[in-house]
């Protein structure tokens, strides 16, 4: 689809500096030691970093500590960013996503599963009153392609994504088989892969 | 097993979601080390999936910041040389003479901390690379090990369904003029070769896979004039009986 987005992954510029070219730069020289390229990258990271920590954890003071703990990630192994092997938007989500998650997973006890599935909301990225102006474009963007999907594939997806929850999980709370998950969540993503024109 | 493998390619989506349960994720990992179209789909997953986590953007508390960069001025940052986890080298010497099979894919598919990084990391490793994981991933691999001297370790890990094994030693002493050569014995009592080991000055020997191991009962290594022999020409410093 449109092939702003494209670049924007692929960190292609195109016609002049785009700040999409950069932040690989900048990883590179955060790589090297250079704490001024570390700062202009928590600029650009902290937000999408803290928003997913806090939509998975909901609770301020945890996502804080977490969102906090990932960004100091990003600067001890920014060496094994390669940029080869994608953005530096999903390297840092990845590692946010799976941080947020240990932290989930590692508090079952304390964790109210139906509870926690109610409180994911009904599926859009950003579900608080108070809507944010920062990613506000991208945010309408990925909520337009979530409603391409079907129910179920929308439902894996985002239990799994914004929930935290495990695949098996996800079956017990949509009461599907765990095939049909696990196929949801692949189709599901294909579709929105190719509805917001990712290119890897 | 074509139904596992069947059912471990569309585990590609919850992977990229970060919903593999620990069991699942480690299957599914080995499979990706084999598996490049999925190592590709995974990444196209993965972007996708971050474009998610940025939709939820929200402005973190000012004070977060100044935490940060006060963290990250007395964090020491890692090595380039460690991001070379996969590598055969550093995950032969890295479990040293204490071997399972077990332990030496934990190393290989380690997860530093980024799954889908790790994972197409594993992608990219060279064929011989990939050929080796591949033998110690298999589901028949069978690992063998030995003492032959003191400080001396040796272990194969050998698979029929690959029809390879691999031979990791250490602590040989690099030979000056001659060679490490490693035999394939076969059940009719011939004897082939399956290979030079590479000694470098410091005593590192690279892992050496060696194909078509057939129906071989066992391996020997000997001493052999530089670049090899035909057949061996001294007695074996070392040999094993290969499981099968």
């Amino acid at each position: 689809m449109n092939e702003d987005s494209a670049r924007h992954l692929a960190g292609v510029p195109e016609g002049g500096a785009q700040p999409q070219e950069d932040l690989v730069g900048l990883l590179h020289r955060v790589a090297r030691g250079d704490e001024r390229a570390y700062e202009q990258v928590y600029d650009r990271m902290s937000p999408p970093v803290y928003g997913l920590v806090r939509r998975i954890l909901r609770d301020p003071a945890q996502s804080e500590e977490v969102a906090q703990e990932v960004m100091v990630e990003v600067w001890r192994s920014a060496c094994r960013y390669d940029e080869h092997r994608g953005s530096p938007q999903a390297w840092t989500m990845t590692l946010a996503h799976r941080r947020a998650v240990d932290r989930v997973r590692s508090d079952q006890a304390g964790r109210d599963r139906e509870a926690r599935a109610a409180a994911v909301g009904d599926g859009s990225p950003y579900d608080e009153v108070e809507e944010e102006a920062t990613g506000r474009l991208e945010r309408e963007r990925v909520r337009r392609c979530l409603e391409t999907l079907t129910e179920l594939q929308r439902q894996a997806v985002r239990l799994a994504y914004y929930g935290g929850y495990t695949y098996r999980e996800v079956a017990k709370l949509l009461s599907s088989p765990l095939g049909t998950v696990k196929t949801r969540m692949r189709d599901g993503l294909i579709r929105l892969r190719d509805c917001l024109g990712v290119e890897w | 097993m074509p139904r596992l493998r069947q059912d471990l390619h569309t585990l590609a989506g919850a992977y990229a979601l970060n919903a593999l349960p620990e069991d699942e994720l480690r299957r599914f990992e080995e499979h990706l080390a084999r598996c490049e179209s999925c190592v590709q789909e995974v990444r196209g997953m993965a972007e996708t999936a971050a474009l998610l986590g940025e939709a939820a953007s929200r402005t973190p508390p000012e004070r977060m910041r100044a935490r940060v960069l006060e963290e990250v001025s007395r964090t020491r940052q890692l090595a380039p040389a460690e991001t070379r986890m996969a590598s055969p080298r550093s995950w032969w010497s890295r479990w040293g003479g204490a071997w399972a099979l077990a332990a030496c894919l934990a190393a290989v598919l380690a997860l530093g901390g980024a799954v889908v990084w790790q994972q197409s990391r594993i992608g990219e490793l060279e064929e011989k690379e990939r050929q080796i994981a591949a033998v110690l991933s298999a589901p028949d691999a069978e690992v063998a090990g030995a003492e032959p001297a003191e400080g001396v370790a040796v272990t194969a890990v050998s698979s029929q369904s690959r029809g390879a094994l691999v031979l990791s030693v250490q602590g040989l002493e690099p030979l000056d003029g001659q060679d490490y050569q490693l035999w394939l014995a076969d059940p009719d009592g011939s004897v082939r070769s399956a290979g030079l080991l590479e000694v470098a000055s410091d005593g590192e020997v690279d892992p050496l896979l060696a194909g078509g191991i057939g129906d071989a009962e066992g391996i020997a290594v000997t001493v052999e004039p530089e670049g090899g022999s035909d057949q061996p020409t001294s007695e074996p410093m070392m040999q094993m009986p290969l499981e099968g």
